[in-house]
């Protein structure tokens, strides 16, 4: 059988190429701060963030920080999640809600909700409703346009055709709406899990006495560069951690779709 | 018209529907003044060129849209709503993509709330009366486009509804297929004795199938003519073209179809030149 | 007639460049200072020297740059080289050189915390000491600030562990309504707030180190506060632009030292002073924490080691000598010793 054209790379050879891309970058940065081209103070060197973060987890520093942080984002993020699945499916039945309240979910959403986090602080104190407060205005909108979207691209005939087989409402909402609509909301999952840190994150950075924001506040206040980025590389992996378990669950609920590739 | 003891009869008298044309400030009559009366038990189908309206009856009978004037009955009843006492074949595949094939078939008597134990057999009965035992956990995706047609079709008759309406189901079948679908359903028809309306534009399908065939002008759709076919029951699809009234049927009706297919083929010329 | 009138053109044209205000007419230097808020009290000298025109005497053109994100992030500027001064606490200057960044002092602003432990009154007759601070939430302006190093410090010579307290990065200006609100039962406050919040009846105060007794019973001694910061290659490659300014600031001190409250809040512009009254009270309180000579003392750099060597903020094996964090030849040189 004839190739055509360029083969593409077997999935070994892409995490070869990585691995090479990652190592090639510390590489270079490591070389840059000991050798005077870019000055440590500001960027670290991957050989101390190493050291920090060895030293953070041996000593289980960074547990208690990166658990409220993630308690706070995973609350947030499920009340966010409900919410906007909830008024994404009223908005969908209720056309008439949709088209009055469209303009001020707009307005809401272009609103930087990053700049309001000192007044959530004010209005809900320095605790942990804040901070969920934040992460829901965040994760509500994503997942509330999804929902909304995904609800109206729902197959006319489908509906239909559940309707004359003698669907009721919720019947319609559970066999119909529900499954259609789920693959659009679990895209946006994904999108928002990063929005939630965030959320959790700005709002433990302008007041709190614990999590990952606080960490990096009093790193920054200590000009401590390593500390900073050491931070933002926990704050990541727990995102990709958090990415493959939403991704798997989507895998879980494509089950009836036919597989790509 | 009611058979003996039996129900499903429809009658519409004077039907119009009127559309709003999106975006522009018009309306789009779909059917104009229709009066038609389908038997219970009786198989009718509705023939007619692209856009006479055909679709557009049968979510009129099914409920699934009110009628701009005139009235619309099942048994001397207004139609107000979807009729649970109706069963509807879409021309696509409106079978559910998330479920495996027994949920599907299943399905409309969970809707109605039979319980699972009385469900389980009926539902196993048909899956076997359409040919695909042993497929009952696959889900749409892995099932050819015949297959899913007979879910569809399965899914409506399972529940054993007194009117079935159909919208070219076979449209987008391969040609045996469609032929064996075709016997298929004549089989069902046959031991159930439903009223069926049955909406397609190809002609030898329609009277290979029906009782009467009625056909429909061009857009706004009013009924032209309506045949009577009279060829002897029962039937199989390939078998009845060679019988000799089935050429004459095909060469009358069709003429009046011609006539019809042109008109509304000259209009969307003119209306693409002009 | 040709070369008389000649001669007048070119004479107008030097008088016109040389003539009156020649000093400024000489381009000003242009400099920049950041500041972390510059209606803080801590940084009126630096306001008053730009406002009564002591730095345009000197021939700069000084630009007063406030940075939101507070005295870190002035420091910060400072470090980057986006100013070339800051006015900052000499906590910045000290964090930094455990990170080998060279800042130091040329100037003493303030040379106690001024800054006080305030108690909401809901709390009067519970919370009496500062062990009764256990379990509490207490608020610091944010986290590794000064407030927080002084809080932790106090806390540590009450025999109380930080970590016993919860200490809330709070805000400068939103610590009022942190307390008000009970999201904390207590906060260091510094001034206008201290004065406000005192004054309406909403707290009292467990430790007050605006004043030099207060500073002495709570630490033990002097403080240094807010400095002039600058770094080495300003000193080594501008030196006279270095001395202009702290003779400028300087004067501003001895300014300040000499007036009233009242005489201030007038000289003041009117956008930091705020309510006159108030700010007259504010620097009557906090009279003693302006130094009259502007030298950065020794000894309170020497406090504000030992209080962050207590939290580990400098290295236990790290060596630091106060006098690798400030200079006082410019200040010296400004009062002719």
């Amino acid at each position: 059988m004839a190739t055509s054209g360029a083969k593409r790379a077997s999935r070994a050879e892409i995490r070869v190429w990585r691995a090479v891309l990652l190592t090639s970058f510390l590489g270079l940065w490591e070389a840059a701060t000991r050798w005077g081209w870019v000055d440590r103070f500001f960027v670290s060197q991957p050989t101390e963030l190493a050291a920090q973060l060895g030293e953070w987890i041996w000593t289980g520093f960074i547990f208690r920080h990166l658990l409220v942080t993630m308690k706070e984002t995973l609350i947030g993020f499920v009340l966010g999640t409900v919410l906007g699945v909830a008024i994404g499916f009223i908005f969908a039945h209720w056309e008439t809600l949709a088209h009055v309240f469209d303009p001020l979910m707009v307005a809401l959403n272009a609103m930087p909700r990053v700049v309001l986090a000192p007044l959530f602080i004010l209005w809900f104190g320095l605790g942990l409703l804040s901070k969920v407060v934040m992460v829901i205005s965040l994760v509500f909108f994503v997942v509330f346009f999804s929902t909304f979207t995904g609800l109206r691209e729902v197959d006319r005939d489908l509906v239909n055709n559940a309707r004359i087989l003698g669907a009721s409402p919720r019947h319609l909402i559970r066999h119909v709406l529900l499954p259609s609509a789920l693959t659009w909301i679990f895209a946006s999952l994904r999108t928002s899990v990063g929005f939630a840190l965030i959320g959790a994150v700005v709002g433990e950075y302008l007041g709190s006495h614990e999590g990952m924001g606080y960490v990096i506040s009093y790193a920054e206040s200590m000009f401590n560069a390593t500390g900073v980025l050491a931070g933002l590389i926990v704050l990541m992996a727990a995102v990709m951690v958090i990415d493959v378990a939403l991704k798997r669950l989507d895998v879980r609920f494509s089950y009836w779709k036919p597989t790509r590739w | 018209m009611a058979g003996p003891g039996r129900t499903g009869a429809i009658a519409l008298e004077r039907v119009t529907q009127r559309f709003p044309v999106p975006r522009e400030d018009r309306e789009f009559t779909a059917v104009q003044d229709v009066s038609l009366d389908v038997c219970a038990g009786e198989f009718v189908s509705i023939v007619g060129p692209s856009g006479c309206g055909k679709s557009t009856l049968l979510s009129l009978v099914a409920g699934l849209v009110p009628a701009t004037s005139g009235r619309v009955t099942i048994d001397g009843q207004v139609v107000a709503g979807v009729n649970p006492r109706l069963g509807f074949v879409f021309q696509r595949d409106a079978i559910f993509p998330w479920k495996t094939v027994a949920q599907n078939v299943g399905l409309p008597l969970l809707f109605r709330g039979v319980n699972a134990s009385s469900a389980r057999p009926r539902v196993a009965e048909w899956i076997g009366r359409i040919g695909l035992t042993g497929f009952e956990h696959y889900h749409p995706y892995q099932l050819s486009g015949g297959m899913r047609k007979r879910v569809a079709l399965a899914m409506t008759m399972v529940y054993e509804p007194e009117i079935v309406l159909m919208d070219e189901p076979f449209g987008a079948l391969d040609v045996q297929t469609r032929n064996l679908m075709e016997n298929d359903l004549l089989e069902i028809w046959a031991q159930l004795q439903r009223t069926v309306v049955f909406v397609t534009h190809d002609l030898e399908e329609a009277i290979a199938l029906s009782d009467r065939i009625v056909v429909m002008t061009a857009s706004p759709g009013r009924v032209k003519a309506v045949y009577p076919i009279d060829l002897p029951r029962p039937r199989s699809v390939t078998e009845i073209r060679f019988h000799p009234d089935f050429g004459r049927l095909y060469e009358t009706i069709w003429k009046d179809l011609r006539d019809e297919v042109r008109v509304g083929y000259e209009r969307s010329q003119k209306g693409l030149a002009g | 007639m040709k070369t008389h009138s000649m001669r007048l053109l070119i004479v107008m044209l030097v008088a016109a460049l040389v003539g009156p205000g020649s000093s400024t007419a000489r381009a000003a230097e242009k400099v920049t200072v950041g500041v972390g808020g510059v209606a803080l009290m801590v940084y009126l000298p630096t306001v008053l020297a730009k406002d009564k025109g002591f730095f345009a005497d000197e021939g700069l053109d000084v630009e007063i740059l406030d940075i939101k994100g507070g005295g870190a992030q002035a420091a910060s500027a400072l470090i980057g080289g986006s100013v070339d001064f800051s006015a900052n606490a000499i906590d910045h200057a000290i964090k930094a050189k455990t990170q080998g960044k060279d800042l130091i002092a040329v100037q003493s602003h303030v040379r106690l915390p001024v800054m006080g432990l305030v108690v909401a009154n809901r709390y009067k007759g519970v919370i009496k000491s500062l062990a009764d601070l256990k379990g509490r939430p207490v608020g610091v302006t944010s986290p590794g600030s000064q407030t927080h190093m002084v809080l932790g410090y106090l806390l540590v010579k009450a025999g109380v562990q930080p970590t016993d307290v919860q200490i809330i990065g709070a805000g400068g200006n939103t610590m009022p309504l942190a307390i008000d609100k009970d999201s904390v039962h207590a906060g260091m406050m510094v001034d206008p707030f201290f004065t406000a919040f005192l004054r309406q009846g909403k707290g009292f105060a467990l430790v007050d180190m605006f004043t030099s007794k207060g500073t002495l019973d709570a630490m033990g001694g002097e403080v240094q506060g807010t400095t002039l910061l600058t770094r080495p290659d300003v000193i080594a490659k501008r030196p006279e632009t270095v001395q202009k300014m702290v003779n400028a600031l300087v004067k501003a001190n001895k300014l300040i030292t000499s007036s009233s409250g009242e005489e201030l809040a007038r000289l003041v512009p009117k956008e930091i002073s705020g309510d006159p009254k108030l700010y007259a009270e504010s620097f009557e309180h906090a009279r003693e924490a302006f130094p009259p000579d502007s030298l950065v003392s020794r000894d309170g750099v020497a406090r504000v080691i030992e209080t962050m060597r207590t939290f580990g903020v400098v290295p236990a094996g790290m060596k630091l000598e106060p006098e690798s964090v400030y200079d006082n030849r410019f200040v010296l040189k400004a009062l002719g010793r």
